[in-house]
């Protein structure tokens, strides 16, 4: 037998924590109550500062990655989901390429595969706790001392392992179904939920006023005079969160569900029984919120390597090419001013966006192509592609019907690349629009929330929840 | 129809089935992940979810862990409060 890189894990595997799967099917209302908890802890997490740190109110570098990465910014859940994330991406980024030769129909090869994963990803996060640290992203390491340097080390590693453990036990038929989707998911909807409610005040000049958008149009409403003042100013005020904003972000939810839904319906029948036709659904969506992510991936890493070389080479022509950054008003924050970088942030609303309409349309045009782009590529490296979608039809014994057995792939050709195509430009438009009516929060994030709900809503309704009313399941959780 | 070799033949290709699928079931990956259909959204990351040979926890523990996890990182909060300093 000959030697492979995988089998560089095998010493390891005895450490490598591992959840215990269910004996037997976990009921669908026990797996409801396990996510439950598991993302009440995360969302704990992600709330209790670290303890020694001193300083986090200078610019963050890595606020592009926030939302992508389920992360807080000096709480436990500073690493986030991305040591899993990475560590994912690495991995099946080396079996698509062929690189790692992986039989996925060979169950030691998988148990390998996934012990090799999941110590690349402690690794990881080790690795980034420390940069963290010793970068002085929390105060010099100087001034916090060794104690305390590696008591925060201890503790992101901690948090990060935790993360990990949680969603293997939702994956492992506990909970509903991915951990990660649902991390950042719960993250986004967080956000937009404060910004909708948030009790904390802002004081411009006028008295104090709720931060909240529906908090303060009931505030306005009930203590001042003039009623249609009022009802203006909450829908208009541009130093927080406004009713139109909150208006906005229902308006794409609803329009993200309805084109969540279409799809086209191919019939198909078994070669090897008679029976009914089945159908075989390919939605407008094919490849759901990978685009958006990966463009959401890429923007934000030039964006950090953009401001990382700007803020120390801020002279020279390639890196002022790559985007100038300056503070925006009112906040540490900066954003990028001119340069690539500029072209690639979305105007932050309407006038921004009338203001300088070559901006606009380049931002537009990079957005549609990069996400129909990433979406064609996608369905070619995660196997959803005509060929790969025509060989498990084979397998199973399927052809499309009216149709010649040779000929599935030839009609799976016809639907699924246009479907992908034009399901990553759809999606990239939903962005573009929602980022320039100034939704609460990114449009992408937005983007991903909507459709990682829809997705699992779609798996409950298949695994026969909601059959039943929620207060009748609480009822049997009690007895 | 008859059948060449009687009942027999019956029992053995039955057997022969039967061992097929249970060959198949045990080579078959036990969640929808690791079976190349990811979790939630079938496009996300395909990320382990197997058995395997590590120590294995019961779920009840990792929750247990993670809240003790918690409990401790306040605590430490809340002693540097007290004494007014960092360790």
């Amino acid at each position: 037998m000959s030697f492979r890189i995988l089998e560089l894990v095998t010493p390891f595997r005895p450490f490598l924590p591992e959840v215990l799967a269910p004996e037997r099917k976990v009921p669908f209302n026990q797996r409801l109550m396990w996510t439950g908890v598991t993302l009440l802890i995360f969302l704990v997490m992600s709330e209790i500062p670290l303890y020694g740190i001193t300083s986090s109110d200078s610019s963050d570098p890595l606020i592009w990655l926030r939302m992508m990465l389920a992360s807080n910014r000096g709480t436990l859940m500073e690493l986030g989901i991305s040591p899993i994330v990475t560590s994912g991406m690495v991995f099946q980024l080396l079996q698509g390429t062929q690189l790692l030769s992986v039989d996925m129909d060979n169950k030691q090869d998988r148990e390998l595969y996934q012990a090799s994963q999941k110590l690349l990803a402690i690794i990881l996060s080790i690795g980034q706790a420390t940069v963290y640290v010793l970068t002085g992203m929390y105060g010099r390491p100087s001034d916090l001392g060794t104690g305390v340097c590696l008591l925060l080390v201890l503790q992101l590693v901690c948090a990060a392992i935790i993360v990990i453990l949680m969603d293997e036990l939702l994956q492992k038929g506990y909970g509903l179904g991915s951990g990660i989707s649902l991390f950042m998911s719960t993250n986004i909807c967080e956000s937009i939920f404060w910004r909708c409610f948030a009790p904390t005040t802002v004081n411009r000049g006028r008295g104090s006023e709720f931060e909240g958008a529906i908090l303060a149009l009931v505030h306005l409403l009930l203590t001042k005079k003039d009623k249609r003042s009022a009802l203006i100013e909450a829908f208009y005020r541009d130093n927080a969160p406004n009713m139109s904003q909150v208006f906005a972000t229902a308006i794409v939810f609803c329009s993200v569900i309805y084109l969540q839904s279409l799809k086209i319906e191919l019939p198909i029948k078994s070669t090897r029984q008679r029976g009914p036709y089945g159908l075989y659904p390919i939605r407008l969506f094919y490849t759901s919120n990978m685009p958006i992510m990966l463009q959401s991936a890429l923007s934000s890493n030039l964006f950090i390597i953009s401001q990382m070389l700007y803020s120390k080479f801020p002279s020279y022509l390639v890196v002022k090419l790559l985007g100038v950054w300056e503070p925006k008003r009112g906040s540490q924050q900066l954003a990028a001013v001119s340069g690539l970088s500029y072209y690639m942030q979305p105007p932050s609303n309407f006038t921004e966006a009338l203001l300088d309409p070559i901006r606009t349309v380049l931002y537009v045009s990079f957005v549609l192509s990069a996400c129909a782009f990433f979406s064609k590529t996608w369905i070619e490296v995660s196997g959803t592609s005509p060929r790969d979608v025509a060989r498990q039809f084979k397998e199973q014994g399927l052809v499309i019907a009216g149709h010649r057995e040779t000929s599935v792939y030839k009609e799976l050709k016809k639907v699924i690349p246009t479907a992908a195509a034009f399901g990553g430009a759809t999606i990239g438009a939903l962005t573009v629009v929602s980022d320039m009516c100034g939704c609460l929060g990114s449009g992408s994030s937005i983007l991903l929330a909507v459709t990682t709900i829809y997705g699992y809503h779609e798996l409950a309704a298949k695994e026969g929840g909601f059959g039943k009313s929620v207060s009748s399941g609480f009822a049997e959780l009690g007895s | 129809m008859v059948i060449p070799g009687g009942a027999k033949t019956l029992a053995k290709r039955k057997a022969s089935k039967d061992n097929k699928v249970k060959q198949q079931q045990q080579n078959a990956p036990n969640s929808s992940r690791s079976a190349g259909a990811g979790g939630s959204s079938s496009t996300m990351l395909k990320i382990y979810t197997d058995e395997a040979q590590g120590f294995k926890i019961d779920p009840l523990v990792v929750l247990i862990f993670a809240v003790a996890f918690i409990f401790s990182v306040v605590i430490l909060h809340v002693l540097s409060k007290l004494s007014g300093k960092l360790l």
